[in-house]
């Protein structure tokens, strides 16, 4: 097994179906670990297309679109796609390749500092220095992109890197769903300390993560909201319960108050 | 009530200048404000997945954060029927509805944008989507086009970048092949990333890209105009759009008649594969609407 064999595998771990890329020569590793694999290689004509139909997966289904362009010129054809994708809240995993960093056979020919590049556009911009470390980036690439704020992540894989032989390689790191205290029977709730001011932290982030995930959700959400509030509306949609909990925050200096169900 | 396209002075700030109190559902700061806050303005109360980002034109009273359904559930609990003067406003909304549609069958060609609107409208249904590229056009799309369904309207009112309206579109079309799909884009985003063409078809999708084509970067040309800059530097030639797409295999089409839009895109949605349309769009309704009818409200 060669990194790139690792990566795809991490990619397959996470669920993904199908890669957009334009690719280079410091992807071929990859690209012949993808032939061999499910996962579908759609080819586009420019990175930038790639990268918009990747943020867009994200944008329609919750999880993160993977792109995959090549170093120096690729890389840069993806910022825009990087930044739709952070300003939108997109959910996305963008992948580069880059000369081999253990030797420099070609001395800087189209070296660019993607990484740094891609700091101000992502919500993560990393190079993967090892092939043990795959499971693990791979895994947080996808955790960072998918919570929210949803948003872009970027890993820089050299070409070193991604031929390298693996004799005993790491194991893959399974995601896994995000259980929600949602009230049903079985799921914790909030006790009857009506401060949550102990655990506001967790108690956010995992409810922020929940949403979006389905796909449009919104509709029924407001739709409850609108019929219930009797505020009049010009179509009718049905609409579930939903139980949960959550809390409010006053902006006072009393500090947070909770909404209980 | 509608879609706020502009930041104020839209059909929409009437019931913002009226309104005690705005909740704000899920609205993010990148987006261009679809209100202005400001001193003495209604209250406003934020509900997202997380905090409200404060700016100088959106600082929130109160925020609830955390999953948004559960959340409108719980608020749902605590209004239900408690809301007195839920309809106060509903004359406003069927004045903004009657000023949207005026001018929607009109049969002037080039055709308004209104009227381009209303024919998508017609031959989209409820689950189909529209991709807009970024230009004039999404305006007119985000204030005239109305959705039932969540992301059947995507529109890129974050970045704003040009380009985007094919390849979003040939994604929706991969993830929905059953649906109809169309993007909408100008002549000049088109262009930046029409290449994309050979992929849509080389892939079998179901997809039609409508053009709007003015030979000029519309939005600015108009923004150019509404400045009082005298008009230069923004208009462009456009490649024979009926022979590009037959160039790359595509089926392209060219609207000739005002009433001719609605039955061709009928025909190349039934048709099936990629199909290209381009349009004349007579943008002189921008100035006369946003701008000068905007001055007005809606009901006096």
């Amino acid at each position: 097994m060669k990194g790139s064999d690792l990566l795809v595998a991490a990619l397959e771990n996470e669920g993904v179906e199908r890669i957009f890329c334009v690719p280079g020569e410091e992807n071929l590793d990859v690209v012949e670990s993808l032939r061999r694999l499910r996962i579908q290689l759609v080819l586009t004509r420019h990175e930038q297309s790639a990268a918009f139909m990747a943020a867009t997966y994200g944008r329609l289904t919750g999880r993160a679109g993977v792109c995959i362009s090549t170093l120096g010129p690729g890389a840069l054809n993806l910022v825009t796609g990087a930044a739709y994708a952070d300003l939108g809240a997109m959910p996305m995993v963008m992948i580069t390749g880059q000369k081999a960093i253990m030797t420099s056979r070609q001395a800087r020919f189209q070296i660019v500092d993607v990484v740094a590049t891609m700091k101000p556009l992502t919500k993560s911009s990393r190079q993967i220095v090892s092939t043990a470390s795959i499971p693990t980036l791979v895994r947080d690439a996808f955790r960072v992109a998918q919570e929210e704020r949803l948003g872009p992540v970027h890993l820089e894989l050299p070409e070193d890197v991604a031929g390298e032989e693996i004799n005993d390689p790491p194991p893959l790191v399974p995601p896994h769903p995000i259980d929600l205290p949602d009230g049903a029977p079985g799921c914790p709730r909030p006790s009857g300390n009506d401060d949550p001011r102990g655990r506001t932290a967790p108690l956010c982030s995992g409810l922020a993560r929940a949403g979006r995930a389905s796909q449009r959700p919104s509709r029924v959400s407001c739709a409850v909201w609108v019929s219930r509030s009797s505020i009049p509306k010009w179509a009718s949609a049905p609409w579930q319960a939903a139980r949960s909990f959550t809390w409010a925050r006053q902006l006072s200096p009393s500090g947070i108050t909770c909404i209980r169900p | 009530m509608g879609t706020a396209a502009l930041s104020e002075r839209d059909y929409v700030h009437q019931a913002v200048d009226q309104a005690d109190l705005i909740v704000a559902i899920g609205h993010d700061t990148v987006e261009k404000p679809p209100f202005l806050m400001g001193p003495g303005g209604p209250q406003v109360i934020h509900v997202g997945y997380t905090p409200a980002t404060v700016e100088q034109v959106f600082f929130p009273h109160a925020e609830v954060v955390g999953d948004v359904g559960p959340s409108l559930a719980l608020l749902a609990d605590r209004l239900e029927s408690r809301v007195k003067a839920a309809s106060a406003l509903l004359p406003l909304r069927e004045g903004i509805l009657r000023q949207i549609m005026d001018r929607a069958a009109e049969d002037r060609f080039p055709p308004t944008p209104q009227r381009i609107v209303h024919d998508v409208r017609q031959v989209i249904p409820e689950d189909g989507i529209v991709a807009l590229d970024n230009g004039m056009y999404k305006i007119w799309f985000a204030r005239n086009y109305r959705t039932r369904v969540a992301n059947t309207l995507l529109l890129d009112n974050a970045l704003g970048t040009m380009g985007a309206g094919l390849p979003s579109a040939m994604m929706a079309s991969i993830l929905y092949p059953g649906q109809r799909v169309l993007a909408v884009c100008g002549d000049g985003g088109f262009m930046m990333n029409s290449q994309e063409l050979e992929t849509a078809v080389r892939l079998s999708l179901n997809l039609l890209v409508l053009i709007l084509e003015d030979q000029a970067y519309g939005m600015i040309r108009w923004k150019q105009a509404v400045d009082k800059f005298p008009d230069w530097g923004l208009t462009f030639g456009n490649p024979d759009f009926v022979k590009y797409a037959a160039a790359y295999r595509a089926r392209g089409w060219r609207v000739e008649k005002a009433d001719g839009l609605a039955p061709t895109l009928e025909a190349a949605f039934k048709a099936g594969g990629v199909h290209l349309i381009t349009v004349p769009v007579d943008y002189s309704e921008n100035i006369r609407v946003l701008v000068d009818e905007l001055r007005k409200p809606v009901l006096a």
